[in-house]
């Protein structure tokens, strides 16, 4: 329900923002894809996942323990896990955010968006929508088996007048000798109205 | 006439003064007020009314994860034949999306946007996609009947059943809104490797 209510704010958004700005066409418009709303909403953080010689584990923490130490490689109970197979072309794994309330509410992210393909796409379709994507790259072929990926938060302040870190492309290391990654946290500060 | 008159009627004719440009700048602001009040009623629409019943984007999939499953999502416009031949190889076409689901208690739902009818799901036109739930996370319910995730609504599910021996399922998307007409299917019970599910 949690997710759902996330992505449905997320997506409302980027469906008010592509609504401004319409002509006078009579011509009814094109439904929105949802995939792309999905991968275009505010919040979103993308992991872009080229081909692996190993599996890859992608575990997506509950939105209460969205702030993962990143130092930790131990799994939050109730992380939405899923396996990207070895020899996979390019994936991108979408996560929707976390919004304020719900990480004391034991809200989860329920659900994650796997779509091939990889940044440029997804880059390029973010910038389009003036929605520029949190985004992870891992490297090809890494030597990792498990990476933990918190998804953002967004927190509404009313006092808050920095940027908020948007935008953001983080290349996540090889690894080296470790074989488990944890991403580093995400927190976006939106200025309330009110 | 005399000279002294021409002279006359000639200083009215150069000294008189051109309303043209004042009649043309009075003109154009006046078009520009009226145009601009017209554009300013367009930027407040009222409100779209709730949609009790939210239009169909994908179908699902219910895999039981009593045993490691691998779920292939077929490439827009790619027969899922040709899908499920590579994925017994270990492989899979472009455009395709791979998940395999780790064992655990529970089902996992997965919902299947539909193909967009001209640019595909995606930027690069063909590719799939799949939205994963968590393990035994139930997806919320739209009114009508159905699962959604967001903008992305299922209104019929397909479901594999926990004694299935299939450990690779593929799935195709379907290509038009409705194409389900709502209707569940069971995958029949099986002793291959691949199942594949019936398209829309």
């Amino acid at each position: 329900m949690a997710a759902g209510l996330r992505m449905a704010v997320a997506t409302g958004l980027v469906a008010v923002a592509g609504g401004c700005g319409g002509g006078s066409s009579t011509t009814a418009p094109a439904p929105p894809d949802p995939v792309q709303m999905v991968l275009q909403a505010p919040g979103v953080r993308t992991v872009v996942v080229p081909e692996q010689r190993n599996d890859l584990t992608v575990a997506v923490p509950p939105c209460s323990a969205a702030d993962v130490d990143p130092e930790s490689t131990r799994v939050p109970e109730g992380s939405n896990r899923t396996v990207v197979p070895k020899s996979t072309q390019e994936q991108t794994i979408a996560i929707p955010p976390c919004l304020e309330g719900e990480r004391t509410g034991g809200g989860g992210t329920d659900t994650v968006l796997v779509t091939p393909g990889g940044g440029a796409g997804t880059q390029s379709a973010g910038e389009q929508s003036g929605q520029p994507q949190n985004q992870l790259l891992l490297p090809r072929n890494a030597n990792i088996r498990l990476i933990i990926v918190p998804p953002c938060l967004v927190l509404t302040s009313s006092s808050y007048s920095g940027g908020p870190p948007s935008g953001i492309t983080t290349t996540l290391p090889a690894a080296g000798g470790k074989t488990t990654v944890t991403a580093p946290a995400c927190k976006l500060h939106v200025a309330s109205s009110g | 006439m005399s000279p002294a008159a021409a002279d006359s009627a000639a200083a009215e004719t150069v000294y008189r003064p051109n309303r043209v440009p004042w009649i043309v700048g009075g003109v154009l602001l006046a078009g520009f007020l009226i145009g601009g009040l017209l554009v300013g009623g367009e930027e407040v629409p009222p409100p779209p009314p709730p949609v009790p019943n939210p239009p169909e984007s994908a179908r699902a999939l219910s895999v039981s994860t009593n045993r490691e499953r691998l779920v292939v999502v077929s490439p827009c416009a790619e027969p899922p034949r040709e899908t499920a031949r590579q994925a017994r190889e270990g492989r899979a076409p472009t455009g395709a999306t791979r998940v395999l689901l780790p064992e655990a208690a529970g089902d996992r739902t997965i919902l299947v946007p539909h193909c967009q009818d001209e640019r595909g799901v995606t930027a690069s036109g063909t590719a799939s996609a799949a939205v994963v739930a968590a393990s035994g996370r139930q997806l919320p319910e739209v009114q009508g009947g159905g699962l959604s995730a967001g903008p992305i609504v299922a209104k019929s599910q397909v479901i594999l059943p926990g004694g299935s021996a299939a450990s690779i399922v593929v799935i195709p998307p379907c290509g038009t809104p409705d194409a389900t007409q709502g209707r569940d299917q069971l995958l029949p019970l099986t002793s291959e490797q691949v199942v594949t599910a019936p398209s829309c």
